[in-house]
């Protein structure tokens, strides 16, 4: 365990490579949750001016259109976590890691 | 030992209360779905059992010993995803409401990601297990712990009232035994998965939980993806129009208020004379 001072504290928030992190972290974090929203609510909106337009077929097959939007939402959030997933775990420990080998000793 | 038998000893009940009334249920006693829901029972008592064996310190009840590995967390997490109130409410909200129901089943799985992206990160730089944890971390510690407590109970009192009252009802039309008597058998079960097994019984649980509906739900939904898996000719018939139903009840609740209210609330023989105007 590192002994945390205001010093050394100061010393990792001037560090680019740490404001690096914390910036494109953050980036990802609201990115995707605000991509999340939007098609939550995207879907939402849809179903409540659109409704005749969601029961038509998709061309060439059976199922209505607004269930077919309903599953390419659900596998878009699916691939949305596999994405942060994969990000956080290769890059920004990565990142950590390097950041804990220089200020750890 | 005694936990055991008094696992058995509730087990048993159902089936013991359950013989003297059966006999006068309207539509005779479904021996397969008893047989099967006896099965589940017995086999999740087994595994509680089993890992209560195993429970040895404090850590070992709350986080199962950190044993877990993150396939079988995510399991754990799909079996409380997939709960009574998800499998038979959405189903039956799109049933009445069409793509007003879906909003339900996407609203659900939208809100799970958004508390990973927000939340999972400060929680593992903090090694908290709890969001209360990791925001107490930052903020005044007893009001976001009161918050945090309340929040939860409110929503898990709201959660486990639709949990009873689905699984009460199954019980009740399985055994055909009295509905207060079902509802009060699942909540002991429920609380001897918990403090018999501790965290490592409810993960397995749940797994196996996820497993079974996910393989019965891939089943039921495989024929509206166009997979057939009839078995026998007299049993075909029966799916498809199930199908032809669903498809015209989504159908349906897309088109005009009007029409749509007049359905919902009109009688069955209006409504699907109204389905096939329209279809």
């Amino acid at each position: 365990m590192l002994s945390v001072t205001p010093d050394r504290t100061r010393q990792v928030l001037a560090d680019p490579e740490f404001g690096e992190l914390a910036l494109s972290r953050a980036r990802l974090r609201w990115g995707l949750s605000i991509v999340t929203l939007i098609l939550f609510f995207g879907f939402f909106a849809l179903i409540s001016t659109a409704k005749g337009a969601l029961g038509a077929n998709v061309a060439g097959s059976d199922m209505p259109l607004g269930l077919a939007l309903a599953l390419t939402v659900i596998v878009l959030v699916v691939l949305l976590t596999g994405f942060y997933v994969q990000r956080s775990n290769s890059r920004f420990d990565e990142l950590a890691r390097g950041l804990n080998r220089r200020f750890g000793q | 030992m005694i936990a055991y038998l008094l696992a058995a000893l509730i087990a048993a009940c159902p089936s013991a209360a359950a013989a003297q009334t059966i006999m006068t249920g309207a539509h005779g006693p479904d021996w397969i779905a008893i047989a099967m829901f006896a099965l589940i029972v017995i086999a999740t008592l087994v595994i509680t059992y089993c890992s209560a064996g195993k429970t040895r310190s404090k850590a070992d009840f709350y986080s199962a010993g950190n044993a877990i590995t993150p396939v079988q967390n995510g399991l754990a997490i799909a079996g409380d995803f997939l709960s009574a109130a998800a499998f038979l409410g959405i189903s039956a909200l799109v049933y009445a409401n069409g793509f007003d129901g879906l909003l339900y089943a996407l609203g659900f799985l939208t809100g799970w990601p958004i508390v990973l992206f927000l939340m999972s990160e400060r929680m593992r730089n903090l090694g908290s297990y709890t969001f209360a944890d990791a925001a107490a971390f930052r903020l005044d510690r007893t009001p976001i712990r009161l918050v945090a407590a309340t929040g939860s109970l409110v929503v898990v009192l709201f959660y486990l009232i639709a949990q009873m009252i689905g699984a009460g009802k199954v019980i009740e039309l399985l055994f055909g035994v009295n509905y207060l008597f079902a509802v009060a058998s699942v909540g002991v079960l429920m609380i001897l998965y918990v403090t018999v097994g501790g965290m490592q019984a409810t993960t397995w649980v749940q797994i196996t939980k996820a497993a079974l509906l996910l393989c019965g739900g891939t089943l039921l939904a495989s024929p509206y993806c166009g997979i057939s898996i009839s078995a026998s000719p007299n049993c075909s018939p029966q799916p498809v129009r199930f199908i032809q139903k669903a498809r015209r009840f989504l159908r349906l609740a897309a088109c005009s208020p009007n029409r749509y209210r007049r359905f919902r609330w009109g009688s069955r023989w209006c409504s699907e004379r109204q389905v096939s105007h329209t279809s």
